[in-house]
């Protein structure tokens, strides 16, 4: 039997509020009635998961005896039943205009209140009541636990942006948690005309109050502190005896300065007290000696002592850990201890710093590191650094190079034998910016799978050699005059290459290989087109590297794209050398099958309806190769 | 494998049946079961007519919704894969990622059922899941916050924070 609390005294305000409760395993927050006494029209069932479907039932007959118009309230609940109203991310789901259904009673639900302070910043929200604000008469918000401060101010604040200036119409707006129906007046946001009077105290005691968390087994609480930033972990050591020693053996440690740091004057951090070093220190000290899997600190946002990093690495190293992540910020060099380079255990290293030099040699070394990531990192010795990418590191898979500056490097050769994954993102010389210095990367790993690169203002030559087990590719220029040898991607699956790096191969097309260089692993290519002035030779250079790619017969320069299949252009804007594009393809293409042209819907350039009508049909008149061909025109 | 799957055909899907702690049987094919890492270790020395899993610490209310999250994850796996070989854009699995955000939105309870539901089978991209959840709760809480919030008995003899 569902218990039924009599909320008599309600009545007189216009609400009558059950409030059912699972009686099996103590489950609370189940369902939520709230009827509007005066029209029995309207009803909200507020279902807080798919499995209390079962409940509407004894809830229904619960109100059908106190009501006449049985049939209407029935429909009412069964269609809100049906689409979870309690989580507001359903309404885009809902597939029916919100204010048709919900004339008169709004009900938010815990979880999507939280979700809309939380990550939608009450974007959401706000798209919800713009929908309501017509029809709207009440406005009906479950909190359960609003007594805990932030959700429950910050919503006020949206409640108050969204409905108080544009004028809620409605006559009641009512807040109510899982103790009682609750009212405050000290949240100062809300304006008491949208409160109920106070009901405090009138379901009290429903909650049962189990504690789940503490059951857990270690290992999943580890897992689960493993989540949380050191000082939140250390500080779960207070909640109970069950959590009082749990934190000493847990596997992941993550220390964070910004969390230590108190405002201190104008724009002035400074330490509370309890200080960083002395944090760590003590956190190291008390920990036992079963393994730690990863280290994570983030140092230097105030002055201190940058040699106790290296101790804190060494205590780590000693209890075999296997990832480092390092973010240190305003110091100018780092070297990292030589007590590494006997560590067994370390795979993986982050090492982040704001341009601060680090000498290759103190990376070098680690004999089992897989993956290195380096970012905003200054290195000097173009030797050293060669050396380092090559064979200092042997079992280097996962290569990742973002912001770094390689000052007085000439050439930056990557030729580790057992990388897999290379992803250089704005590599290149700070200095040489100002005065032009030559530059150039030369990338040959047999082992290769995927590599990225994303340059801008890149000035000089990308060899890439020896790339045979490659299968991803996406080579990203920007602005840049530089010679790449695109052949030298032969062997990948999938392609991408940007506009600008399609008009550096047609620099370097006439005398390269290019044009004698099958690809014959490409599944997928993916081209930035300049249109404007280059159109003809990013024609040319598609061609060729179509030729190669997608087609078998090569009589002259009548390619047929023979196993082209889709394509798909995006941003159309219906100009000249578009259209001639279209058409190029239209011609060439023997097997294809679907071509979808997206048009630019917004800006400028967009088109009117009847421009791109004609130009639909306009396309449908061209001469086609493909008999199978479906064109899809947006 | 699955690349080769061509649905014109359509093979009778195998299936497996899983039965919940309060003794209803859940019917669900094959792939989706072995999304739980417990049944996939050994599944294949169990006979073909024999895959029936007892699952005695999963209540039918939260095995359904584990299902729901299984199959959910083969299926967009599936479309994401199949939308990489035909080039399409995919934002597959963003809006995954969208699903999962809003499939864990759930309450405390039911959270912590799936949090051991998916202990128990061992599914490790949804035990990720929940306990994120989990932790984002206590993250930037006190103690004390931390205790009410989960109905932690404070069973300490001496309070560390009382004594300072």
């Amino acid at each position: 039997m569902v218990p039924i609390i009599d909320l008599a005294g309600l009545v007189t305000m216009g609400v009558i509020c059950y409030w059912f409760f699972y009686l099996n395993d103590g489950v609370d927050d189940s369902v939520v009635i709230l009827v509007d006494y005066r029209s029995w029209e309207s009803i909200v069932i507020v279902m807080w998961n798919w499995s209390q479907l079962a409940m509407v039932d004894q809830v229904l007959d619960v109100i059908l005896q106190a009501t006449t118009s049985v049939s209407r309230v029935r429909a009412n609940i069964m269609e809100l039943a049906m689409c979870t109203i309690g989580n507001l991310l359903d309404w885009s789901n809902l597939g029916f205009e919100p204010s048709g259904v919900f004339k008169t009673v709004v009900d938010v639900g815990q979880g999507s209140v939280e979700r809309c302070v939380d990550l939608r910043r009450g974007q959401l929200l706000k798209q919800l009541f713009e929908a309501l604000k017509v029809g709207l008469e009440w406005f009906i918000v479950s909190l359960i636990s609003f007594e805990d401060g932030g959700h429950g101010r910050l919503f006020g604040l949206i409640v108050k942006e969204f409905l108080g200036k544009d004028g809620f119409k409605g006559s009641e707006l009512l807040f109510c948690n899982s103790h009682s129906l609750f009212v405050s007046t000290h949240h100062s946001a809300f304006s008491s005309d949208y409160l109920m009077a106070n009901q405090q105290g009138k379901v009290k005691g429903m909650r049962t109050s189990v504690d789940r968390i503490s059951r857990l087994h270690d290992c999943v609480l580890h897992h689960l502190l493993s989540f949380l930033p050191t000082n939140y972990v250390v500080q779960t050591c207070v909640l109970s005896k069950r959590w009082k020693d749990l934190w000493h053996s847990i596997p992941s440690l993550d220390f964070d300065q910004t969390q230590f740091l108190v405002l201190k004057g104008r724009n002035q951090n400074t330490e509370g007290p309890i200080t960083f070093s002395k944090f760590i220190d003590t956190v190291l000290l008390l920990r036992d000696y079963s393994g730690l899997l990863k280290l994570g600190l983030s140092w230097g946002h105030i002055k201190d002592d940058p040699s106790r990093i290296n101790l804190w690495i060494i205590a780590a190293a000693r209890r075999n850990v296997q990832s480092l992540d390092l973010k240190i910020v305003n110091v100018d060099s780092f070297e990292l201890t030589p007590r590494l380079h006997t560590c067994k255990s370390l795979r993986e290293l982050k090492l982040s710093l704001s341009y601060a030099l680090v000498s290759p040699l103190s990376l070098a070394c680690i004999s089992s590191l897989q993956v290195l990531r380096l970012e905003h990192v200054t290195f000097v010795d173009n030797e050293q650094t060669n050396a380092l990418f090559s064979s200092a590191l042997p079992v280097l898979k996962t290569l990742i190079l973002d912001n770094c500056d390689f000052r007085n490097h000439e050439l930056l050769k990557i030729t580790a034998q057992q990388l897999k994954i290379l992803f250089i993102k704005q590599c290149l010389p700070k200095y040489s910016l100002l005065l032009y210095l030559p530059f150039g990367i030369e990338v040959s790993a047999p082992s290769l799978v995927s590599i990225e690169l994303y340059l801008e203002d890149f000035g000089e030559e990308c060899v890439l050699d020896n790339l045979i087990s490659l299968v991803n590719a996406k080579i990203h220029l920007v602005g840049a005059w530089c010679e790449i040898n695109i052949e030298g991607l032969r062997y990948a699956q999938s392609i991408s290459l940007s506009r600008d790096c399609m008009v550096a191969c047609e620099y370097s097309a006439g005398d390269s290989n290019l044009h004698k260089t099958f690809f014959n692993n490409l599944k997928w290519l993916k081209l930035g087109i300049a249109y404007k002035n280059a159109d003809i030779a990013v024609l040319t250079t598609m061609s060729k590297l179509s030729r190669n790619s997608f087609v078998g017969d090569q009589s002259g320069y009548n390619f047929s794209m023979r196993s082209l299949k889709s394509v798909k252009i995006q941003n159309f804007r219906g100009w000249e050398y578009e259209i001639k594009f279209v058409q190029f393809l239209l011609k060439s293409a023997k097997s294809l099958e679907k071509m979808s042209i997206v048009t630019q819907s917004s800006g400028e350039a967009s088109m009117t309806k009847t421009e791109l009508r004609k130009i639909g049909d306009m396309l449908l008149t061209y001469p086609r190769a493909s008999s199978s061909l479906g064109i899809l025109f947006m | 494998m699955k690349d080769s799957f061509n649905p014109s055909i359509e093979p009778p899907k195998k299936t497996v049946t899983l039965v919940s702690s309060d003794g209803y049987d859940f019917e669900v094919e094959e792939e989706v079961a072995l999304e739980s890492q417990v049944i996939k270790d050994g599944f294949e020395d169990k006979a073909v007519d024999d895959r029936e899993y007892l699952l005695f610490n999963v209540h039918s209310d939260t095995l359904e919704l584990i299902i729901k999250y299984c199959e959910k994850h083969v299926s967009s796996r599936k479309s994401i894969s199949a939308a990489a070989a035909s080039s399409s854009s995919s934002n597959g699995e963003e809006a995954l990622k969208e699903w999962d955000e809003h499939f864990i939105s759930v309450d405390t309870n039911t959270l912590y059922d799936i949090l051991m539901a998916a202990d128990y089978l061992n599914i490790k991209s949804l035990l990720d899941l929940a306990i994120q959840k989990v932790a984002d709760t206590i993250h930037g809480r006190s103690p004390e916050q931390i205790r009410k919030k989960f109905n932690i008995e404070n069973d300490s003899i001496i309070d560390p924070w009382a004594s300072e």
